[in-house]
């Protein structure tokens, strides 16, 4: 199956989502969602950082810099207290869109 | 705490941008690397690795371009997208284009063309240093009906001996005839003034060439250097840097030039090009009663303008219990910029605030123009809310899209100031202080700037606010297809309008008040009738006429020579002619005259030495007794006349002729004249200020050296011009004369201040009354446009058409009625400023109230006319069906 290009808007969640467990650097959150999503969503590695931008600029996560398994110097982000909340509300509205989506696919 | 952190960050986006930057490529980098690394791993070689991993992440730049964007600080890009979107629709509504761009045009010229004349009268410092701590000090005799006079030497000196509050005083006097003869041009009268050495070190100015006089020259004697002003030295020297040193030929002597001043230097004022040092008769000092002097003084630091008056109280009243020719006298102390400019500060400020009014009445239409605009917009910025704009992206949007009208409505204003400015001021009231200072300078420059950004604000953010209140979601519910047009949304209209109409009566008020003042002034009689009269004025040199005998046969000579040319009624001298600007008093005591009736300082009067046919030739009426002859010399015995207004306050009833009077001099005693006539009172100073009494000497008997000249002509004055001015060369071709007018001028240019006010305020209140038309007119043909299809049911419910215009214009009365009661309160408020400008009309004059509220409810009532018809005209079928 070929990998998904994601839909628009979702990155965020999945962003989140992803450091939900752990902080993260850029390359290990794409690595991450490749890999929860069994290599079916496909994140185009560098538009990763604009969405990183934004929602550091939100307030929704944290970054510091630190130094990668690989020994190389990397920029750790985390979630915040906010970013928490903001995960939540995202993911209702998400299951609601893709419940009504699903819907909508399987009545016509 | 959110949004501290997002505050944080955004600011350290915008203030750091050069670190976040970095940082982000860094990080960028790195992943980059890790890519390559990935795939060098996988066994590629380093190029494949790095092709592969550019292609999995994607253009660098481009990337930190959108990060750029997602840290919030792309507003500046934004905006100007905006403006771009904005010249779109600028070109796409001519119209309204070129109406916007005309309002703001015609209000930024208007008020930057008068900010640059208030800056440069009011507020621009004096040409001096540290100019705010100079002060003019004045003599005071409010008992002898002089609420300021100049200052007698004695008292400088007392003063300098004494005083706690000054750094130092100098004092000057003012020459009105200083006669420039020679260098192969036409005699030439000039105004200058004798200034004591220490005045420009006491105003911290120094001459552009040579050198400033020296305290030996103070000396009588010594006193034969003079100083010249820029504007003579190059307009009379041809800007010659060796003109220092050089003798010239003034009023009859000698003078060595030792200095030129800058272009700046308009001491006392612009009018003065040459000055002399200051000498004065030691005499003066023992008699203490030549109030002839200008005095200015500097503060010391750290003394206020308040001490420094106490410490003149306290130094007169001493000086009063010392001499007792000093009783009554008083002093006071006041900063030069301000006295300078006292008469003008109140209306400048009145035309300055008309002419904001008329702005914000223009940019009043502009938001209900916009308005208009932004609620048929309404779908549009709803959608784009729904997708997630902010109110604040709204507004900065609505306002960016005004900036290109702003920017060309702005520049065509100061284009447009720049004109008025330099067309304007020559034609000023030479009245009028410190016109010289008027330029469109920085401050002018940042003012209209200022006003720019206000305009904007104001008529930019306005609409997309009330779109943005009345809230989006009943937009797309309501297809404004609503029956009656909702109430609210008018609200912002009304509000506009109402103001509008406040602001506009203000103005009519003002401006009718005015007009009506000034008709007053021009049926006052001033006691002379100056059709067909020419006036011309003589600076007689007593170097080379040297007694009074020999000055006055030579006015004899010039009338003789004047009374023969054809077409001349009569000619006569004066000292001073009325309205013109001068002025010589005395008082005067009667003999037998009670002292309740005469106060021991004299009658306080004009004092005017006359040749015989001077009131044939004003056409002054005499009321009694007869006028002066040829043989009323300085053998005969001593005569005078009275005006009626003496003979009233004197006399009351009794016939003066045949008594006697004298000037009051302290420590000498005249000689007692008798009166021989009566004439008519004349106002002499100004039209509007009925002064003093006129005393008349024959000119044999006080022969002075400076007079005026008049003549009454059969036909039109200004014709006789050339033949008088050549009567009197042909007498003495040296002899320069000045001020050459008609007295009608004279009359008129005493009022031209007045005139301008008049016609300013006129103008702006006319214009005001245009827009604020356009302005009703415009929201109630909107309200009738919304309820059309209201009307339409109305009709066809059975309702007559004049029931509907009546609906239509009661709506206009009601904005009427509450913005007319707005304006009638502002004028109310500020009857008390504008009633300092008015004459013989109160400011709160109920004509003038009436008058304006009438023409503007005959203006809005037809404005609303227009809509209103067109609303009884709806065809209930046609609307209902429509929507």
């Amino acid at each position: 199956m070929k990998p998904v290009d994601l839909v628009q808007g979702t990155l965020d969640l999945l962003i989140l989502k992803s450091l939900v467990l752990e902080p993260l650097h850029g390359w290990a959150i794409a690595g991450r969602i490749r890999q929860l999503s069994n290599e079916v969503l496909l994140v185009q590695q560098g538009s990763l950082y604009p969405a990183l931008q934004r929602l550091e600029h939100q307030g929704w996560i944290a970054a510091k810099w630190g130094v990668s398994d690989q020994k190389r110097r990397a920029k750790f982000y985390s979630l915040t207290r906010a970013g928490r909340k903001q995960l939540d509300r995202e993911t209702a509205s998400w299951e609601r869109l893709a419940a009504a989506v699903t819907l909508v696919v399987r009545t016509t | 705490m959110r949004w501290l952190t997002m505050l944080s960050m955004r600011a350290r986006a915008i203030v750091r941008a050069d670190v976040v930057d970095r940082d982000l490529d860094t990080e960028m980098r790195e992943h980059f690397d890790h890519l390559v690394d990935d795939y060098l791993a996988r066994g590629m070689t380093m190029a494949e690795a790095r092709q592969a991993a550019r292609r999995e992440f994607g253009p660098l730049t481009q990337l930190a371009e959108q990060s750029r964007d997602a840290r919030g600080v792309a507003a500046i890009a934004i905006a100007i997208q905006d403006c771009k979107y904005g010249a779109r629709l600028m070109r796409r509504a001519p119209g309204f284009s070129i109406a916007a761009v005309l309002t703001v045009a015609l209000g930024i010229g208007a008020t930057t063309a008068m900010f640059s004349v208030v800056y440069g009268v009011l507020l621009h410092p004096l040409p001096y240093g540290d100019p705010d701590r100079l002060v003019n000090i004045w003599s005071t005799a409010p008992s002898r009906g002089l609420a300021r006079a100049y200052v007698g030497m004695a008292n400088v000196n007392d003063w300098k001996a004494r005083n706690h509050s000054f750094q130092d005083i100098a004092a000057a006097r003012p020459i009105a005839n200083f006669n420039l003869v020679g260098q192969n041009a036409e005699p030439e009268r000039l105004f200058g003034a004798r200034i004591s050495s220490n005045l420009l070190p006491l105003l911290r100015v120094s001459p552009m060439l040579g050198r400033n006089f020296t305290e030996d020259e103070d000396a009588i004697g010594h006193e034969h250097v003079a100083l010249l002003s820029d504007g003579l030295w190059r307009r009379r020297f041809g800007a010659d840097r060796s003109i220092v040193g050089r003798e010239i030929s003034l009023s009859g002597m000698t003078y060595t030039v030792v200095g030129v001043m800058g272009p700046d230097f308009a001491f006392p004022s612009r009018d003065y090009q040459i000055w002399a040092p200051h000498t004065f008769d030691p005499n003066e000092l023992v008699t203490r009663a030549a109030y002839n002097y200008i005095a200015v003084a500097r503060l010391k630091p750290n003394v206020s303008i308040e001490q420094a008056n106490a410490d003149l109280a306290s130094m007169m009243s001493q000086l009063e219990r010392e001499f007792p020719q000093q009783a009554g006298v008083g002093a006071v102390a006041v900063p030069v910029l301000a006295d300078t400019v006292a008469a003008v500060r109140i209306p400048l400020y009145i035309l300055l605030a008309a002419v904001i009014a008329m702005l914000l009445i223009g940019c009043a239409n502009l938001a209900n123009l916009l308005l208009a605009r932004a609620l048929a917009r309404q779908r549009e910025l709803a959608v784009r809310a729904a997708l997630g704009a902010s109110r604040t992206r709204l507004v900065g949007q609505s306002v960016a899209e005004l900036l290109p009208v702003l920017t060309v409505g702005g520049a065509v204003g100061l284009a447009l100031a720049f004109w008025a400015v330099n067309g304007v001021v020559p034609l000023l009231p030479p009245d009028l202080p410190r016109t010289e200072n008027i330029a469109l300078n920085w401050p002018v420059l940042m003012f209209a700037g200022a006003t720019v950004a206000a305009i904007t604000v104001f008529i930019g953010a306005w609409p997309a606010l009330e779109v943005a209140r009345v809230g989006f979601p009943a937009v797309s519910a309501d297809q404004s297809r609503g029956a009656t047009g909702g109430l609210r949304r008018g609200r912002t209209r009304d509000v506009l309008v109402v103001s509008q109409i406040a602001a506009t009566l203000w103005l009519a008020i003002s401006a009718t008040l005015l007009t009506r003042s000034f008709a007053e002034l021009k049926r006052v009689n001033p006691g002379f009738r100056a059709e067909g009269v020419y006036s011309v004025h003589l600076a007689i040199p007593r170097t080379k006429y040297r007694t009074d005998r020999d000055i006055a046969a030579l006015m004899r000579r010039i009338l003789d020579r004047v009374e023969a040319l054809p077409g001349v009624v009569a000619a006569g001298m004066v000292n001073r002619l009325p309205l013109a600007g001068g002025a010589q008093t005395a008082g005067i005591e009667f003999e037998g005259i009670d002292p309740g009736v005469v106060p021991a300082q004299g009658l306080q009067s004009d004092l005017r030495p006359i040749s015989p046919d001077y009131f044939r030739a004003m056409g002054i009426p005499l009321v009694g007794g007869r006028p002066f002859n040829e043989t009323d010399d300085d053998h005969a015995p001593p005569v005078g006349i009275i005006d009626d207004r003496a003979a009233k306050l004197v006399f009351r009833g009794e016939n003066p002729i045949g008594r006697r009077f004298r000037p009051v001099i302290p420590g000498s005693s005249m000689t007692w004249r008798t009166i021989v006539g009566v004439a008519g009172h004349l106002r002499h100073e100004r039209i509007d200020e009925d002064g003093r009494p006129q005393i008349y000497w024959s000119y044999q008997q006080n022969t002075q050296d400076r007079e005026a000249l008049v003549v009454r002509t059969a036909g039109d004055p200004a014709a006789l011009a050339q033949s008088i001015a050549a009567a009197i060369r042909s007498v003495d071709p040296e002899q320069p004369i000045y001020d050459a007018r008609t007295l009608d001028d004279v009359v008129e240019r005493s009022l031209a201040q007045r005139w301008l006010q008049t016609a300013l305020l006129t103008t702006f209140a006319s214009i005001a009354l245009l827009l604020a038309s356009i302005g009703v007119y415009g929201v109630i043909a909107y309200a009738v446009g919304q309820r059309r299809r209201e009307f339409g049911i109305r009709l066809a419910l059975g309702a007559r058409r004049s029931e509907i215009v009546g609906l239509v214009m009661r709506r206009g009365a009601l904005l009427f009625a509450v913005g007319a009661a707005i304006g009638i309160g502002a004028a109310v408020a500020s009857a008390r400023v504008l009633g300092g400008l008015l004459y013989n009309v109160r400011g709160v004059d109920p004509v003038s109230f009436g008058v304006a509220t009438a023409v503007l409810l005959a203006v809005a009532m037809l404005a609303c006319g227009l809509p209103a018809r067109r609303a009884a005209a709806v065809e209930p079928s046609v609307t209902l069906r429509t929507e």
